[in-house]
């Protein structure tokens, strides 16, 4: 043990890895594997949603009136300003300034929060109007006489919740490193789980990038 | 821990490329680390991107830019997605085998897609398909099959199964004469079953003539001029064998018909498609319907707004609201179907139901198959229905 690299305070690479840099990169390649995992299973929603809108180009065309613009933009900039400032928490772990990469990592966190309220107000409001998907889709506005209408919000929930629940999943995340942060377990010698859960918070923002043009802006 | 954090401050030899290089630098110990951060300066100006290009997709969903707007929009949110890629997530600065990684995601994504669209958008194009092999047959090519008023266990199992589509409607799943449309009927539907009632005659020519001319002065036996005479004598045979002791044909009754069985000259089949004319002569002709004619129709110029005019209008009314009443001629009381508003149909849920419903008709109702159209005629009529243009 006494001749292992001691690359932080307290981190040794694990004894298969030559280096902590070696263990480092192929903990990065596992994250971008299990980010393509991610990629495939959203990616069968986006296929399912590029079918039905050549379908129903109208439906969707009506449909998508029902969502607020507004709403949706504001949870574009808010989870954009988290990404920026996840960011700004994992370059400073890199860095070494642990207290400042605390602050941001909070500040991700609130943003999330702030995302999954502005969802929740959302949410309610389709509850309210009875805009649900399938058999339980019981509004009756003029606008949304296309039978296959209640297609659009089955795509809506289904696609807004799984990125909902990763939001979750990734305060979650952040969480455990702020805790781990505030320990002191990072230094520029070791810090691949803050920018791994950076990694996965990022492409959390890259799903919600697509999905507010297809489900708020359709033309 | 902490005491360790702290005395740790002084980057070791490992670390050193990460905390001293310049912002952007890597570092690539022993060729396997990859330690990127990204300066705080490039990740201002990199968000300041993402906002400006938001802000731009938003606005621009507002202006109409017809076919183009779905395509700007993937557009830019591609552009967003590479500069969260790139320089938030370091791909840029990332080895190419996780580039690659990556990127085989949306190639499968892509796959997934590529083999699932054409299936779902060009099924309809089958149809169209069918709808003219269809045309082929009523005007005569094909068509013909020798010796097609001799009886074979062949023809008897095609005729059943044109038989369920075409007849049972009105003479029964079983051909008793009480299919679902029969109530309505006056006189009654035929009972294939028994011997006795046959107005035109039990022989094969007979039926087939039948078949070929309806039966004058009862037109609720419409003309099924759509059917092949191939067809047409398969149904003969198969309502023929619904109850023992039909009659055979002399060579007169066949020349009757046209038919010289000695040169096994088959009868000439005039292109045509008969059952939209029957549909006319079935189509009550109201004040109601000749006020609509002098409308807005006689201005629709696009090609769909001409063909819906000339092969559904007199049945589906003006802009497919139906409530059409389609009557049974020489029926007293009129008896007669009202047709449904097209926009209730599921027929009108997709282009490919759409011409499905248009080519093969619809079993059970009086929609004829309407073989004629191209598929650029459907999408034409389609898009008309949808958009009033």
């Amino acid at each position: 043990m006494a001749n292992q690299p001691v690359t932080s305070a307290g981190h040794h690479h694990a004894h298969h890895f030559k280096s902590a840099d070696h263990e480092f990169s192929a903990a990065k390649q596992g994250m971008w594997v299990f980010l393509v995992t991610e990629v495939l299973m959203i990616g069968g929603l986006f296929v399912a949603y590029a079918i039905f809108r050549g379908l129903y180009p109208d439906m969707f065309s009506a449909a998508h009136k029902f969502l607020n613009v507004k709403l949706g933009l504001t949870n574009t900039i808010i989870l954009l300003t988290s990404s920026l400032t996840m960011l700004m928490g994992v370059s400073s772990a890199q860095r070494g300034d642990q207290k400042r990469s605390l602050k941001f990592l909070a500040v991700t966190f609130l943003c999330a929060i702030g995302f999954l309220v502005v969802k929740y107000i959302e949410y309610s409001h389709k509850f309210h109007d009875g805009l649900l998907p399938g058999a339980n889709f019981t509004n009756t506005d003029p606008l949304l006489m296309h039978p296959k209408t209640p297609l659009f919000f089955s795509l809506y929930f289904m696609m807004t919740g799984i990125h909902a629940f990763h939001v979750i999943v990734g305060m979650g995340l952040i969480a455990w490193i702020m805790k781990r942060t505030a320990k002191g377990e990072f230094s520029p010698g070791y810090y691949t789980p803050v920018e791994l859960v950076g990694f996965y918070w990022h492409f959390v923002d890259l799903v919600w990038i697509y999905l507010f043009p297809l489900l708020y802006l359709v033309g | 821990m902490n005491q360790n954090e702290t005395s740790n401050k002084k980057p070791d030899q490992k670390t050193a490329g990460a905390t001293n290089g310049p912002a952007g630098s890597s570092n690539e110990t022993d060729g396997h680390g990859h330690h990127h951060i990204v300066p705080d300066g490039v990740a201002l100006k990199v968000f300041g991107g993402l906002i400006c290009l938001t802000v731009t997709t938003v606005v621009t969903s507002h202006l109409d830019l017809g076919v183009l707007n779905f395509p700007l929009a993937m557009f830019i949110a591609t552009i967003k997605a590479l500069l969260v890629v790139m320089f938030f997530m370091a791909l840029k600065y990332d080895t190419k085998e996780n580039t690659v990684i990556f990127a085989s995601a949306f190639v499968f994504v892509a796959i997934f897609f590529g083999l699932v669209a054409p299936d779902i958008f060009f099924r309809g194009d089958v149809y169209v398909k069918k709808g003219q092999a269809l045309i082929r047959e009523v005007s005569g090519a094909g068509s013909t099959i020798p010796k097609g008023w001799i009886s074979t266990p062949e023809l008897v199992a095609k005729g059943k199964t044109i038989y369920a589509t075409q007849c049972s409607t009105c003479h029964g799943v079983e051909g008793k004469g009480d299919g679902a449309a029969a109530a309505a009927l006056n006189p009654k539907p035929r009972n294939f079953t028994q011997d006795a009632g046959w107005k035109v005659g039990r022989k094969p020519s007979q039926v087939y003539a039948t078949l070929k001319t309806g039966i004058p002065g009862s037109a609720a036996m419409p003309v099924f001029g759509s059917l092949s005479q191939a067809d047409r004598w398969a149904l003969v045979h198969f309502v023929r064998s619904l109850a023992a002791g039909a009659p055979e044909d002399t060579n007169e009754d066949l020349a009757k018909i046209g038919i010289d069985p000695a040169n096994e000259v088959a009868e000439k089949v005039a292109p045509s498609i008969s059952v939209e004319m029957a549909m006319e002569r079935m189509t009550e002709a109201p004040a109601k319907l000749v006020a609509m004619s002098g409308s807005n129709l006689e201005e629709g110029t696009s090609a769909g707004a001409k063909l819906y005019r000339s092969s559904c209008f007199s049945c589906h009314g003006q802009q497919g609201s139906g409530g059409i009443r389609v009557k049974n001629l020489g029926v007293k009381p009129a008896s007669w179907v009202v047709t449904r508003a097209l926009n209730e149909t599921d027929a009108m849920a997709s282009q490919d139901k759409f011409n499905k419903a248009v080519i093969l008709g619809v079993p059970g109702s009086l929609m004829p198959g309407m073989a004629q159209f191209s598929a650029t005629d459907l999408r034409d009529i389609y898009q008309f229905l949808k958009t009033g243009k």
